[in-house]
C-alpha cells in the first residue's frame, strides 16, 4: 500500500525547475534518494515534510492532501522530519528541547511524554548528555538530537536529509540499526550523498538529477547496470569516466573498460557515478545539439 | 505516529496550548534577563524590611520599580523567547502545532512576570501596612490608603506594577511576531521608555499622562527638593486607568495573533471590542 503519492509534481525557484514534473510512490520500508548536488533531493523532501508547497502537480501524504490546512496537520501529525541543517534556541538542553519537540506534536500528557523522551534519547545514544545545553553538543551529537525529535512517537513517515552528516563510524552503524528498526512499519526516505549508507539500509534508491528522476529501483538492479564497467589497473585509463587511487595503489577505473582488463564487482558508487556522469553527458551533447 | 500510538494519544489541542504554555512559562522563568530584575527586587524588599519602612512618601514608588525591571525588562525576554525559535524554524514548521498557537502559549507566558508583579505588589502593601507612610508634616496627604480611596490605591497599584509587569512582556511578542529582526528589541525598549518619560515629564496634574502605555498617575510635591507629599494626578481617574492598560495589554494580544492566518474573524472581533473598551476607558479616565 503507498503512503506517499506525487504524481507530476513540480516546484521552481525563479527560473529554475527544482522539481519537474515527478511522479513517485512510496510504501513502507526504507528508500534512499541519492542525486549531486542541486538535484532537487531537498526540494522533494521539504514538500512531503509540508514545509514547501507544490507548484505544480498533486501530493498524497498518508492519505491526506498536504495542500490543504487540515491534511497538512493530519500529516505533519504522524511525520518525523530531519531537515538539512538546523539551529536551535538557546538555552535548551537537550532533553528540554526534544520534550519541547514533543509539545509541539501534541504530547500533552507529561507523563507519556517525558517517558517517550527518555526513550528517544536513549534510542540516539544521548542519555549521558541529557542535560547538557545543546550548544555544548559536538556536531554528530546535535545531528541525534534532530533525529530522535523526528522518532518521536515511531511516526508513519520519516523523511530525513542527510541524517548521517557529522557522524562518525560508530554512530553510523547505530543509526543504521535505529532506521532499520523503523523502516520495518514506517515509510522512510533518506536522501544523502552516502551510497554506503543507502547500499546498508535502503531496498530501493531513487536517483535525481535536474529535478527529474534518473533511476527508480532496487539497489541490486542500480549496481547490477554497473557489472563488466568497473576495473582495476596500474593507471587512470582515458575510457574511464571516474578514476581514483585505491589503498592498494591501483587506480580503480569506472566507465567503458577496454577489453582485457581486471574486471571487478562494482558497488552502488560506482553504478551511481556512471548514471549520474551518463546523465550528465547526455544534457551536455542536447544542450550542444 | 503510528496508527497504533495516535488512537492511543487522542489529540487534545486544549490540553497541547497548555502544556506549551507551561514549558514557555519555564523557559521565562529561567531567563537571566528574568532571574536577575527578580533577585534585585527581593533584595529591595528585605531591605525594606530591615529598614522597616515601606515606599517613604511615596509607597508607589515599588510599582515603577517592578514596572521597569519586569516590564521593561520582560519586554526583551518575551521577545528573545519569540524569536528563538527563528533557528529551528524548518523544525517548527513542520509540526502540527501552528505559530498562532505558539504565539498564544508564549502570551499566556507573559503572566509569569505579572504574577511576580503581583506577589511584590501585595509584598509593599503589607511592608506599608506595618509601616505606614506619612507626609511631612504628617497631615499632608500620601497616595495611600487612609488618605485616599482604596480603590484609587489599588487600582494604581495594580496598574503600574503588575499589568506593567504583564504589558511589557506582551508588546515584546507582538514586536517579535511582526518585526521578528535581531535589533527590534532594543528598538521597542528604547521606544517604550522613551515614550514613557515623555508623558510622563509634563507638569504635575496634566493629564497627558494618559496617552502613556505606562501612566504615572502619581504627583509628587517637594520642598527642597526633599518629596514632602504625593498626591493622586488631579483629572485621572486611576481604576479607569488600570481598564486603559488592561486593553492595552489585549491588544497586544490580538495585534501578536493578527500575524498569522487563521481566527481572523474572531481576533478582528476581539481587536475591534478592545479598541473601543480602550477608548472609553481613557475617556473616561479623563472626566
Amino acid at each position: 500500500m503507498n503512503t506517499v503519492t506525487l504524481t507530476e509534481v513540480g516546484k521552481s525557484f525563479g527560473r529554475t525547475d527544482a522539481l519537474a514534473d515527478v511522479s513517485l510512490t512510496l510504501a513502507p520500508g526504507i528508500t534512499g534518494l541519492l542525486g549531486p548536488n542541486g538535484a532537487g533531493k531537498t526540494t522533494m523532501l521539504r514538500i512531503l515534510a509540508t514545509a514547501l508547497a507544490a507548484d505544480r502537480g498533486t501530493v498524497s501524504v498518508l492519505g491526506e492532501n498536504p495542500g490543504t490546512p487540515s491534511g497538512r496537520t493530519e500529516v505533519r501529525r504522524r511525520l518525523g522530519y530531519v531537515p538539512q541543517e538546523t539551529g536551535f534556541p538557546r538555552g535548551f538542553t537537550v532533553f528540554s528541547f526534544i520534550d519541547y519537540m514533543a509539545i509541539l506534536k501534541n504530547w500533552s500528557d507529561p507523563t507519556r511524554r517525558h517517558a517517550e523522551v527518555r526513550r528517544m534519547v536513549d534510542l540516539v545514544g544521548l542519555s549521558d548528555v541529557a542535560p547538557k545545553r545543546v550548544a555544548a553538543l559536538s556536531g554528530g551529537q546535535r545531528r541525534r538530537v534532530v533525529l530522535a525529535q523526528a522518532m518521536l512517537g515511531e511516526p508513519d513517515l520519516l523523511v530525513l536529509d542527510e541524517p548521517t552528516t557529522g557522524l562518525d563510524p560508530a554512530q553510523r552503524g547505530r543509526l543504521r540499526d535505529v532506521l532499520g528498526r523503523a523502516g520495518e512499519t514506517a515509510t522512510v526516505l533518506i536522501s544523502t550523498h552516502q551510497t554506503a549508507d543507502v547500499a546498508a539500509l535502503c531496498e530501493r534508491v531513487v536517483v535525481l538529477d535536474g529535478g527529474r528522476i534518473l533511476f527508480d529501483g532496487t539497489v541490486v538492479e542500480l549496481v547490477r547496470q554497473a557489472e563488466g564497467r568497473v576495473w582495476l589497473a596500474q593507471e587512470r585509463h582515458p575510457a574511464a569516466r571516474h578514476a581514483w587511487r585505491t589503498g592498494s595503489g591501483r587506480i580503480r577505473n569506472v566507465g567503458d573498460p577496454p577489453p582485457d582488463v581486471d574486471l571487478i564487482e562494482p558497488d552502488l558508487e560506482d553504478a551511481y557515478l556512471l548514471l549520474v556522469g551518463e546523465a550528465g553527458s547526455d544534457s551536455a551533447l542536447e544542450a550542444v545539439s | 505516529m503510528s496508527t497504533a500510538l495516535a488512537q492511543a494519544v487522542p489529540v487534545d489541542e486544549r490540553a497541547t496550548l497548555l502544556a506549551l504554555a507551561r514549558a514557555d512559562a519555564r523557559r521565562y522563568a529561567r531567563h537571566p534577563l528574568f532571574v536577575v530584575p527578580c533577585a534585585i527586587l527581593v533584595v529591595a524588599l528585605v531591605v525594606g524590611v530591615a529598614q522597616q519602612e515601606g515606599g517613604g512618601t511615596n509607597p508607589l514608588i515599588g510599582t515603577m520599580t517592578i514596572a521597569f525591571l519586569l516590564g521593561v525588562f520582560g519586554f526583551v525576554v518575551a521577545h528573545r523567547l519569540t524569536t528563538s525559535l527563528l533557528r529551528t524554524r524548518e523544525l517548527a514548521g513542520t509540526v502540527p502545532v501552528g505559530q498562532q498557537e505558539r504565539t498564544l502559549a508564549l502570551c499566556l507566558a507573559c503572566l509569569v512576570p505579572a504574577a511576580v508583579g503581583l506577589v511584590l505588589a501585595g509584598v509593599i502593601v503589607i511592608e506599608n501596612t506595618l509601616w505606614p507612610p506619612d507626609g511631612v508634616p504628617s497631615d499632608l496627604p500620601v497616595t495611600w490608603f487612609g488618605d485616599y480611596p482604596a480603590s484609587d490605591v489599588i487600582a494604581t497599584l495594580l496598574a503600574a506594577g503588575p499589568v506593567a509587569a504583564l504589558g511589557g512582556p506582551l508588546l515584546g511578542v507582538a514586536v517579535a511576531r511582526w518585526a521578528p529582526f535581531r535589533g527590534s528589541a532594543l528598538l521597542g525598549v528604547v521606544a517604550l521608555v522613551v515614550a514613557t518619560a515623555m508623558t510622563g515629564s509634563d507638569e504635575p496634574g496634566g493629564a497627558e499622562r494618559m496617552v502613556s502605555a505606562w501612566p504615572i498617575l502619581v504627583d509628587e510635591h517637594t520642598v527642597d527638593d526633599n518629596v514632602v507629599s504625593t498626591t493622586f494626578v488631579t483629572g485621572i481617574e486611576p481604576l479607569w486607568a488600570l481598564g486603559w492598560v488592561l486593553c492595552l495589554c489585549g491588544l497586544a494580544v490580538v495585534a501578536a495573533l493578527l500575524r498569522d492566518p487563521g481566527h481572523r474573524r474572531q481576533l478582528l472581533v476581539a481587536g475591534g471590542a478592545l479598541t473601543v473598551a480602550a477608548a472609553v476607558c481613557f475617556l473616561l479616565a479623563r472626566p
